[in-house]
């Protein structure tokens, strides 16, 4: 097992093989943490923070931490997913692994050339234009001339920059920062990547170029430790999955399941936050209530009908309103909204039915979610949720919901 | 992983990321801006004008070499150029890790890299002035021993392992006191008129004479004098207190500095 430091730089060597692959096939991880606890130490004044370095027994500041404690190994080609709340550590422990960061206790191995995007970028010189800074990366991993002229082409290509990469890049937008980190990065033949929230920026069309890019990726074996607030992707990418809360590993197992926690938990804060709303009552438009109509068990093929009732505190304000059928997990299965409809916003405090004629939804567990917007859809004003209802079962096809379809047997 | 494997694969790595890192030093410093590296040749050139006329027009001084007398504008040069070296090597070096902040924070990497290279990009940018001055000189005198010049250009070196050692040291304590920075620049004003860069050291009167000498960067430029314009080789003590101070003064800043460097990301 190694430690920080240089050993690291030399597991990094791009033209590295011999004793490092051969670790590899000793221990079958390509990433060991163990016990990664990494505390800060807040300090009044930056002096101090300088004394208790050079005399590590004396002057303590106050100790805050921000990852206790975490434990995990990954295979070759296994892609990690990580999640969890704002500040729950999940930059930190990336940063550790990227080996910028030093943990303050624990250990780590890792085996194979480490390439990241950690805060949405890679440190680039803003003096410099995007090719220069291709370069400049380029010789800061320590790649040779001859392979960076053999790829700066595809990255630029990649990176659809066209002209802009002659251009310095302080006059890039932060979608074509990304962009181009992206490019390079994914360029220069990882082993292990490091991505962090990288897909919450920078345009459709690129997202869905770097998913395959990283789908891709994922086939040759690559090891990738992916973050994301969106549990969307997790589950498209992600083996395995690794849920950090305050620091600590809540949950870390098959992706499913870890999703599958991390959604009720969010699902469970959100109805405390309902609750405590409904103290304050300082919405400018609030649902009353949400409930489904129908009294039987529902079937396929049944009509569905819910109705919300909203209280406006100002007639002229105008809003919409979406409802969505969700798993009982919290995972959403539809989503329908006035806006959303095309119909036009509302006014004034309102009873409003939701028809769903022929429901298509088969067997399970649901609930609905209805939340009040502002007029363009982007501010949440007040949520509320139905109780659970049971759709039963009446053929024997498997699944949440009918699909049409035919059979042709030839 | 034993010891010779990390020390094998540590080495040629850290050299082939310093070349390119110092090329990119020697640019950066004028990328930006409309005269690009003009600067560096037109900087140097006002400020010697200045202190020429200054001190050898309006204040007179004189330099004294035995019966007879230097001109100015050669002692200037001679002590000049190598001060310019150090402080400019020191403040850009001292404040290598912090500008370099956004780096450090995303890419892993021997840090210890920057300051080094800013270092050794300054010399890169004086050398052309320096070589030029030497061609000048060897005109105007008719004749310079090529063993003071191999001498001249080995204490040159020692001084640049010792500017390298102050600006490790000194840029890894300005990551976490962000006013050394102008500490930095206070001192280095104040240490170079307690150099013998613009008045010879017999103008000193003798009870200073030793206090002046405490100074580093005053043995070097006497022994700068001494070398190319007395035509005297440094004395064997001398040279012994070079190699200690160069020698001390590196292992002091990468002791420090390898001190210091596991907090660099938390405070940057």
């Amino acid at each position: 097992m190694q430690k920080f430091d240089f050993d690291q730089l030399a597991e990094s060597e791009p033209s590295k093989t011999g004793p490092q692959s051969q670790d590899v096939e000793s221990s079958g991880f390509t990433l060991e943490a163990q016990g990664l606890t990494k505390q800060y130490r807040l300090y009044r004044r930056p002096v101090d923070r300088l004394k208790s370095l050079l005399m590590p027994s004396g002057n303590t500041g106050e100790v805050v931490t921000a990852l206790e404690d975490v434990s995990f190994q990954v295979s070759r080609g296994q892609n990690i997913g990580i999640m969890g709340d704002n500040g729950a550590g999940k930059s930190t422990l990336l940063k550790i692994l990227a080996g910028v960061l030093t943990p303050t206790r624990g250990t780590m191995a890792i085996h194979g050339r480490v390439m990241s995007i950690l805060e949405l970028g890679i440190g680039f010189h803003p003096e410099f234009t995007g090719r220069g800074n291709i370069f400049f990366y380029g010789d800061l991993l320590g790649f040779g001339r001859d392979f960076l002229n053999e790829k700066v082409d595809e990255i630029i290509d990649f990176s659809e920059l066209g002209d802009f990469i002659d251009r310095p890049v302080k006059t890039y937008s932060s979608g074509m920062s990304v962009r181009l980190a992206f490019s390079v990065v994914t360029a220069f033949e990882p082993e292990i990547l490091i991505l962090d929230e990288v897909l919450a920026v920078g345009d459709i069309h690129f997202q869905r170029k770097s998913l395959s890019r990283i789908l891709n990726f994922r086939e040759k074996g690559v090891t990738i430790l992916f973050c994301s607030h969106d549990t969307y992707h997790i589950r498209m990418l992600c083996d395995r999955a690794l849920w950090l809360k305050e620091g600590r590993v809540a949950c870390w197992d098959d992706t499913e399941k870890v999703v599958a926690e991390y959604e009720s938990y969010q699902l469970a804060k959100e109805k405390r936050e309902h609750k405590e709303n409904r103290v304050s009552s300082v919405q400018p438009v609030r649902i009353d209530s949400v409930k489904l109509l129908n009294s039987k068990p529902l079937r396929r093929g049944d009509e569905m009908v819910f109705e919300i009732v909203t209280r406006a505190r100002n007639n002229d304000l105008a809003y919409n309103v979406t409802l969505s059928i969700k798993l009982k997990e919290g995972r959403g299965v539809y989503v329908t909204g006035t806006h959303l409809s095309g119909l036009s916003s509302l006014k004034g405090s309102r009873q409003i039915l939701v028809r769903f004629p022929d429901i298509s939804l088969m067997a399970g567990v649901f609930y609905a979610h209805a939340r009040v917007w502002d007029k363009e859809g982007f501010i949440l004003y007040h949520e509320k949720t139905t109780m659970f209802f049971d759709v039963k079962k009446d053929t024997r096809e498997l699944g949440i919901c009918y699909l049409p379809n035919s059979w042709e047997v030839r | 992983m034993n010891i010779f494997e990390c020390i094998s694969f540590r080495i040629p790595k850290a050299t082939r990321l310093f070349f390119p890192l110092l090329i990119r030093d020697v640019r950066e410093r004028y990328a930006g801006s409309v005269l690009g590296s003009l600067w560096s040749v037109l900087n140097p050139i006002f400020l010697i004008l200045i202190y020429w006329i200054v001190f050898s027009k309006f204040l007179r001084i004189r330099i004294p070499a035995g019966r007879f007398e230097i001109p100015f504008l050669p002692y200037l040069l001679t002590g000049i150029l190598p001060w310019l070296l150090f402080s400019e090597g020191l403040t850009r070096g001292a404040s290598a890790i912090v500008d370099r902040g956004s780096i450090i924070k995303k890419v892993f990497i021997p840090t210890a890299l920057f300051p080094l290279s800013v270092v050794f990009a300054t010399f890169f940018n004086y050398l052309f002035g320096i070589v030029a001055f030497l061609i000048g000189l060897f005109v105007w005198k008719g004749s310079i021993d090529f063993i003071h010049i191999v001498a001249f250009f080995s204490i040159l070196g020692l001084q640049l392992v010792f500017t390298s050692g102050l600006a490790l040291a000194l840029a890894s304590l300005t990551v976490y006191v962000r006013d050394l920075t102008q500490i930095i620049g206070l001192v280095i004003q104040i240490l170079f008129y307690l150099t013998t860069v613009l008045y010879p050291i017999t103008a000193v009167p003798e009870r200073y004479r030793s206090y002046i000498l405490l100074n580093p960067l005053t043995l070097f430029i006497e022994a700068y004098h001494d070398l190319l314009l007395y035509e005297r080789m440094p004395s064997l003590d001398n040279l012994c207190i070079f190699l200690v101070i160069s020698a001390g003064s590196l292992w002091a800043g990468f002791t420090l500095f390898r001190r210091l460097q596991p907090g660099f990301s938390d405070v940057l």
